[in-house]
Formats: C-alpha cells, sequence, structure tokens
C-alpha cells in the first residue's frame, strides 16, 4: 500500500513510460493485499487464495518485464525480455493446471525470480558500459530495481524450499522482511531527483534581475 | 534461534541471508563502478576545457592584437600619407588656369577627405576607440544610435547598474559578442525594434537583447553553433566561453519578441 500512495503523491514524477508501468504495479500489489485479505478472512477458500497467488505471480512478472523492457536501452535485452513473458505465462498456466491445484507449489515463482534477477543484472550491465554522468542514486529507476533485485533474491530460497518443510515462523519473518524492505525501498524510489547536465547548465535567469520590457509603441506589431 | 533447528530451514535462512548479500555486493560495485567512470569523465572534461580554454585564449588574443596592429598602421601611417599627398597636389597646380585649378583642388580635398574618413572609420571598426576611452557602455551605446541614425529600424541601449566596469579584455570580447549579435538581427530577422537592457546584481552582469523580428531559441542556437557554417555563433559561444559566461535565446510569451540573454560573471 505504502508505494500506492507515494505514487499517488509524486504522481508529477510518474512522466516516462516505465514510471507509468511501476505506477500499475504499485496499484497490482495494493489490489493483491486486498483480495488475498478478503480470501483469508472472508472467503477461506484454500482453492482460490492459490488461484490469486499464481495470478499475482504471473501479472507481477509480466509487468516487471514490460517496466524493464522501457527502462533498458540495449535492444537485444529488450527482446529477450519482450519474448519471455508469453512463454512465462504459458508455462506458469501449464504448471498450475497439470499440477494438484489444492497443493500450492512455487515453480512459477521460482522460475519468476530467476529470470527477473536475471534481467537485472542486464540492467546493471547497461549501467556499467554507459557513459551517463547522472549518478545512480540520483534514478528512480535505479532503486525500483534496487527494490526489486533484494525482493527476489531474498525470496528466492524462500519460493524454493516454501514445500520442503522448513519452519513457518522463519518463511513468515523472512518473508516479511523482504517485503517490507521491497516496499520501503520502492516508496523511496520516488524521492529521487534526477538533475539534468543539459538543462542544469542553461541559463536561469535570476528573479531579481530587471530588465526593460519592450515598449508596445515601439514594436512593429 | 530454535526454528533453524532443521536442516532445511538453516539452508533457507542461510540461502537468503547469502542471495541477500550477494545482491548487496552487486549493487554495491555496480555504484563504485560508476562513481569512478564519472571522476575519470569530470577529469577528461576538465583538462579537455582547459586545453580548450588556453586555445580560445591564444587564438582569440593574437586575432586582437593584429586587430590593433592593423588600427594603429591604419591610423598613424596612412592617414598622414593622405594628407601629405594632398599638399603636393596643391604645389603641382600651378601651372593650370584658375578656374581649372580651383576645381581640382576642390576635387583632389574631397576625395582625400574622403580617404582619410574611410580609413578612420576602418580603424575605429577593427578597435572601437570608444571602447577602449570610454568603456563599454558608451561604445554601445554609440553603437545603438548610429543604428538608430541609419532610420533603418529604432534601436536603443540602456545600462541600469554598471558602476564596476568589466577589465578591459572582458568589455572588448562582450561588445564583440554584442557586435555579432546585433549584425545577425540586422541581416536575418527584419525587426523594426531592438532594445538592449543592462542590469547586475552581487556576482553577474546581465545584458538582454530584445527585438521584434524572426529570431531562434536555444535548441537553434546549439544546434546551429555545432554546424561548421554557423561561424559567427561559433564565435559568439567561444568568446561566452572565455568569459565564463552563458547565453538564453527565447521568445517571449506572447511570441512577439525574441530575447537574448547573457550573463558575466564579475571577476
Amino acid at each position: 500500500m505504502i508505494p500506492l500512495i507515494f505514487c499517488i503523491y509524486f504522481r508529477k514524477k510518474l512522466n516516462t513510460k516505465a514510471l507509468k508501468v511501476f505506477f500499475i504495479y504499485a496499484v497490482i500489489l495494493f489490489l493483491f493485499v486486498g483480495i488475498n485479505f478478503l480470501a483469508l478472512k472472508v472467503i477461506k477458500d484454500q482453492l482460490i487464495i492459490f488461484l490469486v497467488l499464481r495470478l499475482f505471480n504471473i501479472f507481477e512478472y509480466s509487468i516487471i518485464a514490460i517496466f524493464l523492457y522501457h527502462v533498458l536501452k540495449l535492444p537485444l535485452f529488450k527482446k529477450i525480455i519482450l519474448f519471455s513473458i508469453i512463454p512465462f505465462i504459458i508455462y506458469a498456466v501449464i504448471d498450475y493446471l497439470y499440477n494438484n491445484p489444492a497443493q500450492f507449489n512455487n515453480h512459477s515463482n521460482i522460475v519468476a525470480a530467476l529470470l527477473i534477477i536475471i534481467f537485472i543484472v542486464f540492467f546493471f550491465y547497461e549501467k556499467m558500459n554507459s557513459e551517463e554522468m547522472t549518478p545512480l542514486h540520483q534514478s528512480i529507476y535505479f532503486w525500483i530495481i534496487v527494490a526489486l533485485m533484494l525482493y527476489f533474491s531474498g525470496s528466492f530460497f524462500f519460493f524454493l524450499f516454501s514445500n520442503a518443510g522448513v519452519d513457518r515462523n522463519l518463511m513468515a519473518i523472512v518473508y516479511c522482511l523482504v517485503v517490507l524492505l521491497k516496499d520501503i525501498l520502492l516508496s523511496v524510489s520516488l524521492l529521487a531527483s534526477e538533475t539534468d547536465e543539459y538543462k542544469s547548465n542553461i541559463l536561469q535567469i535570476p528573479t531579481d534581475i530587471n530588465f526593460d520590457e519592450p515598449n508596445q509603441s515601439t514594436a512593429k506589431n | 534461534m530454535y526454528f533453524l533447528q532443521s536442516d532445511v530451514s538453516k539452508l533457507m535462512f542461510i540461502g537468503s541471508i547469502g542471495m541477500i548479500t550477494l545482491a548487496i555486493g552487486i549493487i554495491v560495485f555496480v555504484i563504485m563502478h560508476q562513481r569512478k567512470v564519472i571522476r575519470y569523465h569530470i577529469q577528461m572534461k576538465t583538462l579537455e576545457a582547459e586545453k580548450q580554454q588556453l586555445l580560445l585564449n591564444a587564438s582569440i588574443k593574437f586575432q586582437e592584437e593584429e586587430r590593433q596592429r592593423i588600427a594603429a598602421d591604419l591610423h598613424d601611417d596612412a592617414g598622414p600619407l593622405l594628407a601629405t599627398a594632398r599638399l603636393y597636389l596643391n604645389e603641382n597646380l600651378v601651372n593650370l588656369d584658375k578656374p581649372a585649378q580651383l576645381q581640382n583642388i576642390f576635387s583632389a580635398k574631397q576625395i582625400i577627405d574622403d580617404a582619410i574618413l574611410l580609413i578612420r572609420n576602418i580603424s575605429h571598426s577593427l578597435m572601437p576607440p570608444t571602447l577602449k576611452n570610454f568603456g563599454l557602455e558608451t561604445a554601445t551605446t554609440d553603437l545603438f544610435q548610429k543604428i538608430s541614425a541609419s532610420g533603418s529600424m529604432n534601436a536603443s541601449a540602456r545600462f541600469h547598474d554598471y558602476r564596476l566596469r568589466l577589465h578591459s579584455e572582458q568589455e572588448l570580447l562582450l561588445f564583440r559578442i554584442i557586435q555579432e549579435l546585433i549584425n545577425n538581427i540586422l541581416k536575418h530577422s527584419n525587426s523594426g525594434f531592438i532594445h538592449l537592457t543592462q542590469n547586475a546584481n552581487a556576482n553577474f552582469m546581465y545584458i538582454r537583447i530584445h527585438h521584434d523580428g524572426k529570431g531562434i531559441v536555444q535548441a537553434e542556437f546549439d544546434k546551429l553553433s555545432q554546424m561548421s557554417q554557423g561561424l559567427g555563433l561559433k564565435n559568439i559561444a567561444s568568446r561566452l566561453r572565455l568569459l565564463k559566461g552563458r547565453i538564453l535565446f527565447e521568445i517571449d510569451a506572447s511570441h512577439t519578441y525574441y530575447k537574448i540573454t547573457m550573463e558575466i560573471p564579475k571577476v
């Protein structure tokens, strides 16, 4: 919910395609929390809860992939990201249909986490090879990507061992911590402000300087 | 840590911590690397700027010295020579009849006077004496008065706060920029009026030129000054770099006037 509040508060900053996608992600995160809460407390049907989780996984992966597609610049990386979405959705649907829906499995989450970590490495690779003079920490994208990197890295082993008899309390602690960390970083990301080298070099005339205004009588028009 | 009793729990916990540490390590490494790259670029940029500055300084200094030399030669040598020629012309006319003598003398005198005036004008345009003797304010006002006197357009200049004069070298550079801008406006803008205002604050001096003709905006200036044919604009840009000043080309909100504003640091 916190990222959505920050997105609404800093809506003027959401002026690129990637940040608009990020806003959709924040909305979906909010909706997922709401629906999950309803499913757990009101409907109390495990099948529906698992279905919601699976749907969230598909939406989350697709939206993050689209976000990274807009953030990355190298055409090869963009193509890889774009062409991974459909196969992933197909895989997630097949995985859901061919496994017992009453038993939760995290296969698609593991695949999604792995793929997103790889795409994030693409982003870092691109940044390391770029000639950009703006420090990374001034970029909103950077903080969003750091949040995603920590979330998917931290929850990767959680997804991997969730069905292997790990202590429930430990799972809850680890997952809550990484989700909290992700939400904080996603929110903080919108506080970053980029300084454009070109814009900062453009002459800004101080307001206390008075110039003669052109006399209308001297003008042609 | 009761929940770390089973091997799987331990593995999951250590794995998660390991992954987060790895992620943080990658992020820190990328940030450090980028900082290093930025530092390197800034260093290169500074070196390049210093080199450019030296080259520009040398070329503009040479150009100005050359102009001053030509101005001195024209003024000190050509002027007295022509005046002496006029005297000789007077002595050689004694053999002619009186009306013809008078006519020739009058014509020759006129031509020589024109030549002297012409040479003086050339000399003044190469190194404006008003600028040298009385400073930027008088030279600029004088320039605008001359334009206005030609009758082609309404030109005026007003200095609000020029109590602290710039160095003579800075004044010369700034005057050349103003001349170039005015020249461009006269040539390309088809404007009916042109007005220059000067003002200053504690650290900077500002000069703004308005005109109602066809002008350019900043993006066009940036583009044109990069092109091979925009020599005048390139000169403006390089002179401004020497002055450590900045320029802004813009159009009025009402789209009636074009404005060119310069900011020059007071040294």
